[in-house]
């Protein structure tokens, strides 16, 4: 289990990741395939999911589906083509952040770094 | 593959309102969050009851409603610096408008001024502003139209107290017009969908009757208590009268051209002006105004309290106008006048009240009399003068066996 603070910066990728491998998903959806994914690593809270769902939906980056489940009302959300291209922007930064940490904390680098 | 009752999921959906998830998108997802948790958990065979508390549990004590505000606030972080210009901006316009109040209702000057911003700021500038915040907000198209119609109403009333304030016609139109538009249309809406919870009801019931009351005192204020109609007859009269003062003191002017140096023309203009000083002094004590704007000063503009305030003080500051002082210029003007054939006096004379007689002081002076009925009275008594004295002129011009052209005149007039 990964602290809050690491989760919260990638939340909004991870996300956008999601969507853009499994098209349409629900909330509930979202956070049983990430802790899938990731042995229970990584577990999404409502808390702080749904805001940034919302967030994402106000700025255009995803849509919503409404689909009735008996007397329920389930929300597809699905990524949008400005959602598509942030997410693809997203996944590239994060990978090349990844790999500029992993050169800064490898130490082996040259960096004095202790 | 476990699926919930309708009733189950009501349940839930009652718990999610009770917890104050208001916003209806959030609470779609939330509540088929909470459902599918629920469904897993009783998959292994535990009870709804137990798997609800089970599930509601992991949100922790307050998560539900956490996660709305961060849902809310990750929204409007746009509109938060919006919110608070919306609420300085109230907060100074409703200050401007209390002052304005206070000094409408001790009489100072520039009690007008402070209302009418205070106004302005409440209803152009602080309501939009909030409207526009609030539409961000709420999803549901008829609390967005409720809004509107609120706006609507809000900016009516302003303008109709505006318009009670300027004494333009129509402003009581506005006013019932506004009422209207806020208590049938705006406050049921509001108060019946933008509040679920069933403990804020009443005190909002509460909020909505105090807003009322205070729509209602603004215009109270405003109005200053004259009804529309019976004022703007009064004025139009009165103007009426004003008219024939300028025209009757001209001709009257114009009369006397042609007897240079004679006494009773001189008597009448210092008469004359004694009166409007009368006037003027009169006005600037019960308007608290400045000279200047008091000589000017309509009764349009005026407040018409009852009593004559600031008679009583005006007698202390300037003593040289009071009623007896003017009673006894009268007189002395009526006889000399007589001298020139004055027939009919001017009515210094006991008036008779419907509760029996009053002397010409008492009645034109005393304590039930208005401003309005003093200026109104002054000025009659202007024009009378102005008229009596045309008609000596002409009489003496006459007599002196002045120009043929003269007699004509007089010959044709009478």
């Amino acid at each position: 289990m990964y602290s809050n603070e690491l989760i919260k910066g990638t939340l909004k990728t991870i996300v956008l990741k999601l969507l853009s491998e499994n098209g349409k998903m629900y909330g509930y959806e979202m956070t049983q395939k990430v802790k899938e994914l990731t042995d229970g690593k990584i577990i999404i809270t409502e808390g702080a999911l749904y805001p940034l769902l919302h967030k994402l939906e106000a700025d255009g980056l995803l849509i919503t589906e409404k689909v009735p489940i008996g007397k329920r009302v389930r929300k597809y959300y699905s990524l949008t083509d400005q959602g598509s291209s942030s997410a693809s922007e997203k996944i590239a930064e994060f990978l090349d952040y990844m790999k500029t940490m992993k050169f800064i904390l490898q130490g082996d680098n040259g960096l004095a770094l202790g | 593959m476990v699926s919930l009752s309708d009733n189950q999921i009501d349940t839930i959906h009652d718990l999610l309102l009770g917890r104050g998830i208001t916003l209806d998108s959030l609470r779609f997802d939330l509540l088929d969050h909470v459902c599918c948790m629920v469904e897993e958990k009783m998959e292994t065979g535990v009870n709804f009851q137990l798997a609800l508390k089970d599930s509601i549990q992991q949100f922790g004590e307050d998560g539900l409603h956490k996660t709305q505000e961060a849902t809310l606030s990750l929204l409007n972080s746009k509109s938060i610096i919006m919110k608070k210009i919306s609420a300085v901006l109230g907060i100074i316009s409703s200050v401007l408008a209390c002052a304005g109040g206070l000094f409408k209702i001790m009489h100072w000057p520039g009690a007008n001024v402070l209302l009418l911003s205070g106004i302005v700021g409440i209803v152009f500038l602080y309501l939009p502003m909030l409207i526009i915040v609030k539409f961000r907000e709420t999803e549901s198209t008829l609390l967005k139209f409720s809004y509107v119609a609120g706006l609507f109403g809000a900016m009516v009333n302003g303008l109709g107290a505006l318009f009670k304030l300027m004494h333009f016609p129509g402003a009581n139109f506005l006013i019932i017009t506004s009422l209207l538009i806020i208590g049938l249309i705006f406050m049921p809406i509001y108060f019946t969908h933008a509040v679920r919870l069933a403990e804020n009801k009443l005190s909002n019931l509460a909020f909505a009757g105090v807003l009322l009351v205070a729509l209602f005192l603004l215009y109270g204020l405003t109005g200053a208590g004259n009804s529309s109609t019976m004022s703007d007859s009064v004025y139009v009269m009165h103007q009426n009268l004003m008219d024939e003062i300028d025209r009757a003191q001209t001709e009257r002017k114009e009369a006397f051209a042609g007897l240079p140096g004679n006494d009773l023309s001189l008597k009448t203009e210092k008469l004359l002006d004694y009166i409007s000083g009368f006037r003027t002094h009169a006005i600037m004590m019960s308007q608290n105004v400045p000279e200047e704007e008091a000589r000017d000063m309509n009764i349009r503009n005026m407040y018409w309290g009852t009593g004559i305030k600031g008679l009583h003080r005006m007698l202390d500051e300037h003593p040289q106008y009071n009623p007896g002082t003017l009673r006894k210029r009268l007189q002395n003007w009526q006889a000399q006048a007589a001298e020139y054939g004055l027939a009919n006096q001017l009515c210094c004379e006991p008036v008779q009240g419907p509760e029996g007689e009053l002397s010409w002081e008492e009645a034109h002076f005393g304590h039930s009399c208005t401003i309005l009925s003093l200026v109104s009275f002054l000025d009659q008594l202007q024009l009378e003068i102005n008229q009596k004295s045309l008609h000596l002129a002409w009489q003496i011009r006459y007599q002196k066996g002045a120009s043929q052209t003269a007699s004509d005149t007089i010959v044709q007039a009478s």
